[in-house]
């Protein structure tokens, strides 16, 4: 039985690891704390462009949100998303990545590797259409922290389990 | 300023929107963005009490070393000082204010070095709090012959603070305490035969701003390309002790001027004021800013200089990449 668990287990992670050229990820969207004006979401824009696996962002000035679209074969560093924005000066309110249709996140699953990244699935959202699944992360600082607190709390366990073996993204899959 | 002051005070309690904080004046505690050089040149003007154009150009280099930690470098030009005090020190005091008195040629004024940092920063959706720390140190080359110290040009010396900003959407205010001590400027003439030393003193001071912001235009962004337009409204106050002037190791009877150049007098003696500075930006692009403004006397007067007061400020920031849209 437990066999079986690890090899269905190890065909996912193969399977993932082997599509890694293309990416997991359609794109992403973040939000922003602490700005309001066209000056300071350029400055967050022109940062996150410097990065490799950027390929573009789309600014929502009024609503201080983006759209981020990946370079494809290019890991996508979320840890890195997350610091260039306070590296400008202000804070992350969330980060939310849309699946790339072919990959889908059972219910019962509750880990994604890709590359060297590892995503822990914290929860599902009950009843939610498997078709464009959306990763929201709460790790520190890549929630506000209010949120962040909250969810700590709630999956304390998971949170310390994995606490020293980076890269580890805590997600929800929503 | 009395129009300028009733339109702040009607948007106050509608100041839940949107917002900005790039006073012209004072400095925010938000930093500039790392890794960002930016340049500022800004342009003072005033008619002195005797109808003469005085002018002072500022030009600051600015940079975000990081998230923390932005500096500002200044080089001032202006035509308000001599190099040196003239040796007539008495007749120099009374009578340069006086009509007919020559003017004063443009000379670089003084440089100044501003550091930043940020220590408090609270984010939330389209509002934040920050409290920042901030120091400075100017190095001046001419000769202030006034009791309130001025670091961007006029006196050697160095300062420190500290500024408290909120931003709520379309509304931001912000609040600075400091400190200025200038330094004592002496200057020796060991080959003239009756003035062999001036020592000249500016008072040690406070000063406490008050700025208010509000983002007029546009209510909604289309583009990184809108036209923003700001209104502000800043007080900035100082307070300050009376100048020291020592003439040859012996301190000088100020109350000889008092008769003779009652402008004079005051301006060595300690004073406090605060001025209200009502001004307009224009952002362009997103990079571009143009600051006009005005300043008139709110709280007694500034004898640094006379009133209105007028400013006039071009900043642009360089940023590595453009913008998609």
């Amino acid at each position: 039985m437990n066999l079986t668990i690890i090899h269905s287990f190890s065909v996912l992670v193969l399977m993932i690891s082997k599509l890694h050229a293309q990416s997991l990820f359609t794109y992403a969207t973040m939000a922003v704390d602490g700005f309001t004006c066209s000056q300071c979401a350029l400055s967050v824009e022109n940062s996150l462009r410097t990065l490799p696996f950027v390929s573009s962002v789309s600014m929502d000035i009024n609503e201080t949100e983006m759209k981020i679209f990946f370079v494809n074969g290019i890991e996508i560093d979320f840890f890195k998303l997350a610091k260039k924005v306070y590296e400008s000066g202000f804070s992350v309110r969330h980060i939310r990545a849309v699946l790339a249709p072919e990959y889908i996140i059972a219910e019962n699953q509750n880990l994604l590797l890709n590359n060297n990244a590892k995503y822990v699935i914290l929860s599902h959202t009950p009843d939610k259409d498997t078709l464009n699944q959306t990763l929201l992360f709460v790790n520190h600082k890549m929630i506000n922290k209010y949120e962040y607190e909250k969810y700590r709390k709630l999956y304390s366990d998971k949170f310390s389990m994995y606490k020293k073996r980076n890269p580890i993204y805590f997600v929800i899959v929503e | 300023m009395k129009a300028a002051a009733c339109i702040l005070l009607f948007m106050l309690p509608h100041a839940g929107m949107f917002a900005q904080e790039l006073f012209p004046v004072a400095e925010p505690a938000s930093t500039y963005p790392q890794k960002v050089p930016g340049i500022r040149l800004t342009k003072h003007y005033y008619l002195d009490q005797v109808s003469r154009s005085r002018a002072a150009y500022t030009l600051r280099y600015i940079y975000g070393v990081n998230k923390n930690l932005s500096i500002i470098s200044s080089l001032t030009c202006s035509n308000h000082h001599l190099k040196k005090i003239p040796l007539n020190f008495q007749s120099y005091i009374i009578n340069h204010h006086q009509r007919g008195y020559r003017d004063n040629p443009f000379i670089i004024e003084g440089i100044n070095l501003y550091a930043k940092c940020r220590v408090v920063s609270l984010d939330k959706k389209s509002k934040h709090f920050r409290i920042a720390v901030y120091s400075e140190f100017a190095q001046s080359f001419s000769a202030h012959d006034r009791a309130e110290p001025n670091l961007l040009s006029d006196n050697t010396g160095y300062g420190y603070g500290i500024i408290l900003t909120k931003l709520i959407n379309r509304f931001a205010a912000s609040l600075t305490w400091g400190y200025i001590k200038p330094f004592e400027y002496i200057q020796n003439n060991p080959d003239n035969v009756y003035v062999k030393q001036i020592r000249f003193k500016s008072g040690d001071a406070l000063l406490y701003n008050a700025s208010f912001g509000y983002r007029l235009y546009p209510l909604r962004y289309k583009s990184y390309k809108d036209l923003n337009i700001n209104l502000y409204f800043e007080c900035i106050g100082k307070q300050y002790e009376s100048a020291q002037i020592y003439y040859d190791g012996k301190p000088y009877d100020q109350t000889i001027l008092k008769e003779y150049d009652r402008y004079g007098y005051m301006s060595l003696q300690r004073g406090a004021y605060v001025d209200a500075k009502p001004s307009v930006q224009f952002i362009f692009k997103s990079t571009t800013r143009l600051d006009v403004g005005m300043a008139w006397p709110l709280y007694k007067r500034s004898f640094n200089h006379t009133y209105p007061l007028l400013y006039l400020s071009f900043q642009k920031l360089f940023f590595k990449t453009k913008p998609v849209n």
